[in-house]
């Protein structure tokens, strides 16, 4: 009986090791990739025109969906900063996703708008539309009031109004940079196949400044779970994305700020509400529509478009936020789970998927067993010391080494924190991230998966502070 | 156990070796932030030593040569980029040229060159650049062992920005190298390449850039369409005499493509002044008006319309009413937006036919050409919609009344009386009972003068929605006057309708 526990401890133990190898090589291959075609592209940056993108007339227009839900806090800001974006021909489109509070009412009442009943043609499918609201003097500009359905739901009836060839999906809750539209259409206008998506970078706006809808003073933020989160988002949009994306195997784009081409989408049948994560499903949806009919496509994602979005403040909300990401991508690889080792998709299906599924899916729970069996097994002796200390190399030391490496590139790259002290504390908490915050989202995510196996589909809210509340006003700069 | 000591030893190792490559990282960090911090104190210093001596140069104070003496004694990289930039910041079309010497002068177009071509190549191009030569046609890609190399983004990037500095030069001097560039490998190096030659619009470049979008056409080039039509859309009416030979191209995507940049090219001109056949060459003009409109691609028809609007003449008015007519409704539609201009009064009867079209899109078109024509126009749209019993036309008709700000046109309206009253209650009644009643509800609760409230009161009660019903209810409430008196009447008319609805069923 003894010897069985053993057994089943050092079989226990070897599929964690196998776990932290294959992640930590595979992270490792995409920082060497990241490393490149950051560095390139910002060197590229230099003489990236994008005046003449803004003034030529070639430079498709671009509808911007914000699907809102009980907005009320953020949603005038957040429009204020989309009218504001540079770019030469866009639509901004609220989508009230069936707010009970005052969301409709703010932005009634600050842009003027006036209650129509315009044509509406439903191509992708969504919950009934109750309201339009137009201002003929600001035509950039138009609110849809609907029933409740979700966010994927909200964006569907958001290109069903859209007229513009691409469109770009921003949260109700972001400030995005007056730049980032025309450099994320910079790559669709440079390549010469249909670019069917391009993803930007997201970066986590608490502790900023905030005036007139833009982001005037970067700082991060004083708690140390926001700090983490910081460090977490600059190895997430620095390292593994771009790293795929030189792959030509991109899996995932925030939806906080994505463009997409809206024929491309409505071809392949809008946004799915099968899943709580819309913005992984679309990209999986899209890759086996394009590969299914022989289309020519290319998806970017580019490193310097920035969005700016507020992070959870506690741990609660941390918790809520990341079960639901982690339920989403659960569900999105589940859907799409004939695409995982098919040649048919290309490294997609040959890597990304397989890499997404296994590891970044359900290797979550082989970490956050580990987490609790590998020092269990090695206090009852069931585990050598050398292979404890293995594991917890790999478990925390390597993982500095990709955090700290993450903000060196932010550092050389992108430079979006000005002040020596921010920077200082970002390689401090990229060194401490990896004890103890890691482990906490790591169990996050397990019950996400958990989640997934009872069956549960719901939405878990997260609350913010709202950008207002959390940003000093203009009086006290 | 001497394994696990190994092991445990190896681990140690490994730790230790992370640890130092985190400290290599952060030291890395600060070192950057040190050297950028001197590079940008270099370069602030540079440029208030070097503002005198630039502003001097270019307000013609000093000579070319002297500028090129006083600025020789930048010499480090902080230092030659506060240089180039002040020069580039003060580039005009008047300037260009002596700005440009100034930079062969100080060598750094030497450098730039060499950083593009490579040292032996950059020698011949900066003679044949000083003697201001145009390039050669053939812009194919030459093959070779190194070609895969050079397409590398890793060697690539360092040509581009080089070639992005060449590019900025004056344009004779400029158009040798990006027009070499174009035999680059790298398709970022193109890009920039015919980036530049958009910018400085020489003539001789746009053989070159019909080629590219030529090869870009055929599906052979990696330099995307839009890139290569983005850099010919930069050229301007002056230069359209270059464009004539290919509007009879032999391939139609092409002529497509030269259309429609023409378009462009007219339009973007046309915001700044009103264009009229004498702004076209001759050539263009029967090339649009002879053939364009007759081209056997429905797509070229189509865009010509927009270009012949420009033409302003009895040809174009033609023209225009033979392709609102066109079999092809791609045509139809373009032509009816193209329409939408006072001076084709004229061909307000055939816009009127396109309402009935078989396409919305046309119709919707049509819907906005004759609104854009004024009091007119609307009411010739107003009239249309009274009459039509198509739901699709009627609904885009609404659509744009409410789009435009119309809807303020017809309550005013409702005020003045006579035909135009009656035709706006015509109107309003039709919106109402399509359920398009919102805005008009709202106009109902806004208004202050008491005859049109009423009279939109009395529109609106044909088919009473809860909103309208609401504010009715407000107005019985809150005013004693005669609307207050009809918005109680009409209230009991409601509740008597629903009585006897409710007894029905």
């Amino acid at each position: 009986m003894h010897n069985a526990i053993l057994h089943f401890f050092d079989y226990i133990n070897a599929i964690v090791l196998v776990y932290f190898l294959v992640t930590n090589v595979v992270y490792t291959v995409l920082m060497v990739f990241s490393l490149y075609s950051v560095t390139m592209h910002s060197k590229s940056a230099q003489h990236g025109a994008y005046a003449d993108l803004l003034e030529s007339p070639v430079t498709p227009p671009v509808a911007l969906i914000v699907p809102a839900h009980n907005e009320e806090e953020a949603i005038v800001q957040t429009v204020m900063s989309l009218l504001e974006i540079q770019f030469p021909e866009k639509e901004v489109i609220v989508v009230d996703d069936g707010s009970t509070d005052g969301t409709v009412e703010r932005l009634v009442n600050q842009f003027h708008l006036l209650r129509m009943d315009l044509i509406y043609r439903q191509v992708a499918p969504c919950k009934p539309v109750f309201a339009f609201y137009f201002n003929p003097e600001r035509p950039d500009l138009i609110v849809i009031s609907k029933e409740n359905g979700g966010k994927a739901d909200a964006l569907n009836a958001g290109i069903n109004l859209a007229r513009s060839p691409y469109f770009c999906t921003v949260d109700a809750d972001s400030i995005i940079e007056p730049q980032a539209l025309l450099r994320l259409m910079a790559p669709v206008v440079e390549s010469s196949v249909n670019t069917i998506v391009s993803g930007g970078v997201v970066r986590i706006a608490n502790g900023c400044t905030l005036r007139n809808g833009r982001i005037v003073d970067v700082n991060l933020p004083k708690s140390w779970l926001e700090r983490c989160q910081v460090v977490e988002y600059i190895r997430t949009f620095l390292f593994g994305r771009p790293g795929w994306n030189f792959l030509n195997a991109t899996f995932i784009c925030s939806g906080a700020f994505c463009l997409l081409h809206r024929e491309t989408v409505l071809e392949a049948g809008g946004f799915s509400t099968d899943t709580v994560t819309e913005d992984i499903d679309i990209i999986a949806t899209l890759h086996r529509f394009c590969k299914k009919n022989h289309r020519k496509y290319r998806m970017v994602f580019t490193t310097d478009p920035i969005c700016w979005t507020e992070a959870p403040h506690s741990v609660g909300m941390l918790a809520r936020q990341r079960r639901r990401w982690q339920l989403g991508l659960m569900q999105t690889v589940m859907k799409h789970n004939d695409m995982i080792f098919s040649p048919r998709y290309g490294l997609m299906g040959l890597l990304s998927m397989p890499f997404h599924a296994y590891v970044e899916a359900i290797g979550c729970t082989i970490e956050a067993f580990g987490t609790f069996i590998i020092p269990f097994t090695f206090l009852v002796g069931a585990m050598p010391f050398s292979l404890f200390i293995m594991l917890m190399f790999l478990a925390f030391g390597y993982g500095t080494l990709l955090s700290v490496g993450s903000v060196l590139l932010e550092e050389t790259t992108l430079r979006r924190y000005p002040k020596v002290r921010d920077v200082f504390y970002l390689v401090l908490f990229a060194m401490i991230e990896n004890i103890g915050y890691r482990q906490m989202v790591t169990m996050f995510r397990a019950q996400g998966v958990i989640q997934y196996f009872t069956g549960l589909k719901k939405w878990e809210l997260v609350v913010h502070k709202g950008v207002e509340g959390r940003m000093l006003v203009e009086d006290e700069i | 156990m001497l394994f696990i000591e190994d092991l445990a030893s190896l681990v140690l190792w490994l730790l230790a070796t992370v640890l130092s490559v985190n400290l290599l990282f952060l030291l890395f960090i600060f070192y950057r932030r040190l050297a950028r911090k001197r590079y940008y104190e270099d370069k602030d210093s540079a440029r208030s030593r070097y503002t005198r001596v630039v502003s001097e140069f270019v307000d013609n104070e000093i000579s070319v040569d002297r500028a090129v003496a006083l600025l020789q004694e930048a010499s480090s990289r902080a230092e030659h980029d506060a240089v180039q930039e002040m020069l580039l910041a003060q580039e005009d079309a008047n300037n260009a040229e002596r700005i440009s010497q100034v930079f062969f002068g100080l060598g750094y177009v030497d450098e730039w060159a060499r950083q593009a071509f490579g040292r032996r190549r950059a020698k011949a191009l900066l003679e044949r650049s000083m003697k201001r030569e145009k390039a050669a046609i053939s812009t194919t890609v030459p093959r070779t062992l190194l070609t895969p190399v050079r397409r590398m983004r890793m060697f690539a990037v360092p040509r581009s920005v080089a070639l992005e500095a060449l590019g900025r030069l004056a344009p004779d001097y400029a158009q040798v190298f990006v027009a070499e560039a174009l035999h680059d490998p790298a398709s970022e190096v193109r890009r920039i390449a015919i980036a530049a030659m958009g910018r400085n619009r020489h003539p001789a470049a746009i053989p070159l850039l019909f080629d590219e979008l030529l090869k870009a056409v055929e599906m052979n080039n990696d330099v995307s369409l839009r890139s290569t039509k983005s850099a010919l859309v930069c050229y301007t009416m002056e230069d359209l005499f270059h464009f004539v030979p290919y509007m009879t191209h032999p391939n139609r995507r092409m002529r497509f493509f030269v259309v429609d940049t023409v378009r462009e090219i007219a339009n973007k001109a046309a915001r700044h002044m009103l264009l009229n056949k004498n702004d076209f060459p001759q050539e263009l003009y029967d090339a649009f008006l002879e053939n364009a409109v007759r081209d056997e691609f429905a797509d070229v028809r189509a865009r010509a319309g927009a270009v012949i609007k420009h033409f302003r003449d009895k040809r174009a008015v033609q023209a225009l009413r033979t392709l609102l007519s066109d079999e092809n409704d791609f045509v139809r539609l373009h032509s009816v937006r193209a329409c939408q201009d006072r001076y084709y009064a004229e061909l307000v009867p055939d816009m009127i036919r396109r309402l009935s079209d078989t396409r919305w899109r046309v119709r919707e078109a049509a819907v906005k050409a004759l609104a854009a024509f004024g009091a007119s126009g609307s009411n010739e749209l107003y009239r249309y919609f009274v009459a039509t019993k198509d739901q699709y036309v009627s609904e885009q008709i609404t659509e744009e009344i409410q789009r435009s700000g119309l809807t303020a046109d017809i309550v005013a309206a409702l005020a003045h009386g006579g035909e135009d009253r009656d035709l706006a209650m015509a109107v309003a009644k039709k919106m109402v009972l399509m359920g398009k009643s919102s805005l008009l509800t709202s106009a109902a609760a806004g208004l202050t003068q008491p005859e049109p409230r009423i009279l939109l009161m009395d529109a609106l009660m044909l088919a009473p929605t809860e909103q309208f019903l609401a504010v009715l209810e407000t107005i019985g409430q809150t005013d004693d006057g005669p609307v207050g008196d009809k918005a109680r009447s009409l209230l009991q008319a409601a509740e008597q309708r629903a009585l006897a609805a409710a007894g029905r069923t």
